[in-house]
């Protein structure tokens, strides 16, 4: 199996950073409905 | 929590747990994304520590914030049993075994750094973990000792995904690594500090 060198494709991608910040960005709306759940557990 | 606490505390604790979440969840360090598997851990990881940040805030004790969430996890698997990864799946084990040669090149500080253990009979694969993306989060928070916590709610995966689960140590009870040997069906045997079973 092939290894993929992720720091190798983000680099080629351009900015790091830029990747970071969208990755949390556009889950955090999937993200933030899985956490209500788990709060809705806790609190019951 | 109501039952517990009443209904006014837990009125007023939900709105700062999700407040807590949403200021953890804003400084995650990226491990890769959808890339990594666990990320997944890292979020569910950052839903427990705000709920700790916010009853410890209230007063309550590292003991009872930990048994309820260690309840509630239960619940969650108990519902949702296919949030438990197929681990011991034949077909997914080498997909485990790619994702630990990969977070050896140690490119996401925050990411857990773990090495394949090939089955030998005993048991049909382990992976044992030199570093935790969760210890490394919750030092950063100071809630180093509600960790254990977290490592304890392995013990429900496996149950839960029959996957048969021995592990003696943990980095964050101590250990020098974590080593997670599976064998699927076998009862689950997990050393802990933090939670007695029946």
């Amino acid at each position: 199996m092939k290894l993929i060198n992720l720091k190798s494709f983000f680099d080629s991608e351009g900015v790091l950073m830029n990747k970071e910040k969208d990755y949390y960005k556009s889950k955090r709306s999937e993200y933030l409905t899985h956490f209500i759940a788990f709060v809705n557990v806790l609190v019951c | 929590m109501e039952d517990k606490y009443g209904k006014k505390f837990k009125e007023d604790v939900i709105l700062e747990i999700r407040e807590e979440y949403e200021s953890i969840y804003d400084k995650l360090p990226y491990i890769g994304g959808d890339k990594n598997p666990l990320t997944s851990d890292l979020i569910g990881a950052a839903e427990n520590l705000a709920f700790y940040i916010v009853l410890k805030k209230h007063g309550k004790t590292l003991k009872e914030i930990g048994e309820l969430t260690y309840q509630a996890q239960k619940i969650l698997f108990d519902e949702h049993p296919e949030m438990v990864p197929p681990l011991t799946n034949p077909e997914f084990i080498p997909y485990i075994k790619y994702a630990a040669q990969v977070s050896k090149e140690k490119m996401f500080p925050g990411d857990w750094v773990y090495e394949f253990i090939e089955g030998n009979g005993e048991f049909d694969f382990g992976t044992y973990f030199y570093e935790c993306g969760i210890q490394k989060l919750y030092h950063k928070y100071d809630a180093d000792e509600f960790t254990p916590y977290l490592c304890a709610m392995d013990i429900l995966m496996s149950e839960c995904g029959n996957l048969g689960l021995h592990r003696t140590e943990t980095l964050a009870e101590g250990g020098n690594r974590c080593n997670f040997h599976y064998k699927a069906e076998r009862e689950t045997k997990i050393a802990n500090t933090v939670i007695k079973k029946d």
